[in-house]
């Protein structure tokens, strides 16, 4: 079902800003990384891992979740389609597989936070080595979601088969409609 | 003159053959091998057991001792981490 401009216009709104959200928690949770990369003293690596946690569960996973189900609304709310084109395609796989590794990220994340937030004697080099991880993951996530992001807005050329062919069934039917038009 | 038929071209940049169906474009095969690898890496890291959720877990990094090598006392290790409030 195509959306009315009004709502698509809303969707897309929402959309946009669940999506660059997304992107600025992720840079956030990088400078907490590198914060805690660089910093000598115990309390502030500890610290650095109860933030990331937070910004984590409180924000990079509702806006992953919320970015991809608005995204889903999109797709099918207009005539892209959520198969009919490679750029779509692509952009719900990159989503998907994201937000996927994110899930399954944060509970490493909540591992470390909770050993930072012990009151007892803390394994220190245990949550320094655990920072090299969240760089990776943080790091790659990242550049997925800036291709994710180019490739919405440029939405290179190219149709899947099934977008083809949904395509040859619309030109047909219009051209059935002309002629049957014409006395 | 202006195209007759807008329907030909839409803002896809798709430009299809109406007989065939059209080719994979080059950047969706890049995109696709890129694809293939970055889930094949992923794979790899949790059967291996480098990537998955426990395996950075930070007992692992534990020492195994007191700081002067003795055995750590019993239920030492357990009480570090509080109860959680929850998240998600």
């Amino acid at each position: 079902m195509i959306m009315r401009p009004g709502v698509r216009k809303l969707v897309l709104t929402a959309h946009v800003t669940f999506s660059i959200g997304w992107i600025g928690a992720v840079v956030a949770f990088l400078a907490l990384v590198f914060a805690a990369w660089t910093s000598q003293d115990d309390q502030t690596l500890r610290a650095c891992w109860i933030a990331m946690e937070s910004i984590g569960w409180f924000a990079i996973v509702p806006l992953a979740l919320a970015s991809l189900l608005t995204g889903l609304v999109m797709s099918l709310g207009t005539k892209w389609g959520l198969f009919r084109h490679y750029w779509t395609l692509i952009s719900l796989v990159l989503t998907i597989l994201a937000t996927v590794v994110l899930l399954l990220n944060m509970q490493t994340v909540s591992s470390f936070a909770d050993v930072a937030a012990g009151t007892d004697s803390v394994d220190v080099a245990g949550l320094r080595g655990g920072l090299r991880g969240e760089l990776l993951h943080a790091g790659i996530g990242l550049l997925v979601l800036l291709v994710i992001q180019l490739l919405n807005v440029y939405k290179p050329r190219g149709i899947t088969r099934y977008g083809w062919r949904k395509q040859q069934k619309q030109r047909t039917r219009q051209y059935e409609h002309r002629t049957a038009l014409v006395p | 003159m202006a195209n007759r038929n807008p329907d030909r071209r839409d803002d896809t940049g798709v430009d299809a053959d109406p007989g065939s169906a059209p080719r994979i474009p080059c950047w969706v095969i890049v995109a696709g091998i890129s694809i293939g690898i970055l889930v094949l890496l992923l794979a790899v890291a949790l059967v291996t057991g480098r990537g998955g959720p426990a395996s950075h877990a930070p007992g692992r990094h534990k020492p195994s001792g007191g700081p002067d090598g003795q055995p750590a006392p019993s239920g030492a290790t357990e009480n570090q981490a509080p109860p959680k409030g929850g998240h998600g």
